[in-house]
């Protein structure tokens, strides 16, 4: 238990976790995420770009470092705890969660990043899943979704009625 | 569970904040010769100063982009929130981005607490922005302000490093501001002294540097009230032109002075006219 919440350092030091996107039989779809480059995937596009993707874990696990020393040993399990509760409730599937208890135990809901300045989602800009083929069979629908549009932050799903 | 934690926190090619996808293209680029823009610096004097009531804050207004002028005026002294004024030197978009984004958070936790802001936690948001960046996003800056806890003043590297001191001076013109400083710096000044004391910083900074020139800006910040002085003194006066080179209608070249026949347009009788 005291390994798990040691506090890491401010600058992440772990490795990438994006990995390519593979389309049908576990190969890489070439018509949408473009011809594959080893070396290019092999080395860092920029000095930034590792410690910018393990950011919020990194400062997450540094929460949990701080609150176990703060707190004692109960204290990063609950907040774990409540966390991947939070992180399950959601919309009727395929459709992405607005995860509003988790922005607010995390506190990101009073709080401002890079990411509300630069490269916002903007108006009518589409999500990536298919919507119709991410339904389970056993949902009783009588209407198709036929795509699902973020306008104003909020998303709003196309429905085709038969 | 820490799938789960894990499945939260994964990073999918659709990702908000800085985007590093044209890095590889423009490294490319710089390797085959291709010049890019240079990005548009304050190189600067700014300045900080405590006296007995508050904070002194003085900037020049130029801005250049390479070794040109882009902005004869800018504005350099950002507001952060009602007690707490912000200088920026370095690159001029970094600056007013990170001003502009600590002065909403600042807003966001006036609301959340109620109180009124410390300098402080503008303080500590500057330091962990900057040093997440890792000295990438090229923002020097002088933070100064009054809040209940009395005036303060301090300097952010482009790293994350921050120094609380009574007189701070930052830029390319710091080191002729500095001496300055080192020479007039009194404990206690009072606010016309403060006020004479960093406009001499600056005019020092914009004579002997050459990323600083136009006007003297002052920010004088006390418990209650902010006076803003744009400009506070016009040191770059462009001059007046000497001679006047426009040319009176009809004007034209002298080739010989001692032959110079009057030649009416409307008297001209011969003409031969050639046929083919």
């Amino acid at each position: 238990m005291n390994q798990q919440f040691s506090i890491p350092t401010l600058r992440p030091a772990a490795i990438s976790r994006v990995t390519t996107e593979t389309g049908a039989f576990g190969v890489v779809d070439t018509l949408r995420s473009g011809f594959v480059n080893t070396r290019s995937e092999m080395t860092a596009k920029h000095p930034l770009e590792q410690s910018e993707l393990m950011y919020e874990l990194n400062e997450h696990k540094i929460k949990l470092g701080m609150a176990y020393k703060i707190g004692g040993a109960a204290l990063p399990l609950t907040i774990q705890a409540e966390r991947a509760s939070a992180a399950r409730i959601g919309r009727l599937p395929g459709i992405k969660s607005s995860y509003l208890h988790l922005e607010v135990f995390a506190g990101t809901d009073e709080d401002l990043t890079i990411e509300d300045v630069s490269r916002v989602p903007r108006l009518g800009m589409r999500c990536q899943s298919i919507p119709d083929a991410t339904l389970p069979h056993n949902y009783e629908f009588n209407s198709i979704i036929i795509d699902i549009v973020i306008f104003e932050n909020i998303e709003l799903i196309i429905i085709f009625e038969i | 569970m820490a799938a789960v934690v894990d499945q939260m926190f994964k990073v999918t090619e659709d990702s908000k904040g800085f985007s590093f996808d044209n890095c590889r293209r423009n490294a490319f680029m710089s390797k085959q010769g291709v010049t890019f823009p240079s990005a548009r610096k304050t190189g600067t004097t700014i300045v900080g100063v405590i006296f007995n009531e508050g904070v002194v804050l003085g900037a020049d207004t130029r801005a250049t982009g390479g070794s040109i002028v882009c902005d004869l005026n800018c504005e350099k002294i950002h507001y952060i929130a009602d007690n707490i004024y912000c200088c920026g030197a370095g690159t001029a978009a970094d600056t007013e981005f990170t001003t502009k984004m600590v002065s909403s958070k600042m807003e966001l936790l006036k609301l959340r607490t109620g109180r009124e802001g410390r300098v402080v936690s503008s303080l500590r948001m500057l330091k962990q922005y900057l040093f997440r960046y890792q000295g990438h996003v090229s923002a020097a800056l002088v933070l100064g302000g009054v809040d209940v806890t009395g005036p303060a003043l301090y300097t952010v590297y482009p790293h994350g490093s921050t120094d609380k001191l009574p007189y701070v001076t930052m830029g390319s013109g710091s080191l002729a501001a500095m001496s300055v400083f080192e020479d007039g710096y009194k404990v206690g000044l009072n606010e016309e002294a403060a006020k004479k004391l960093v406009r001499d910083a600056i005019r020092a900074g914009i004579v002997n540097d050459l990323g600083s020139g136009s006007n003297v800006d002052i920010t004088v910040i006390k418990k209650g009230s902010v006076e803003q002085f744009r400009p506070y003194e016009v040191i770059c006066q462009k001059s007046e032109r000497q001679g006047d080179y426009t040319f009176p209608r009809g004007t034209t070249v002298v080739t010989n002075t001692t032959e110079i026949v009057p030649f009416s347009v409307l008297e001209v009788t011969d003409e031969e006219v050639m046929e083919l």
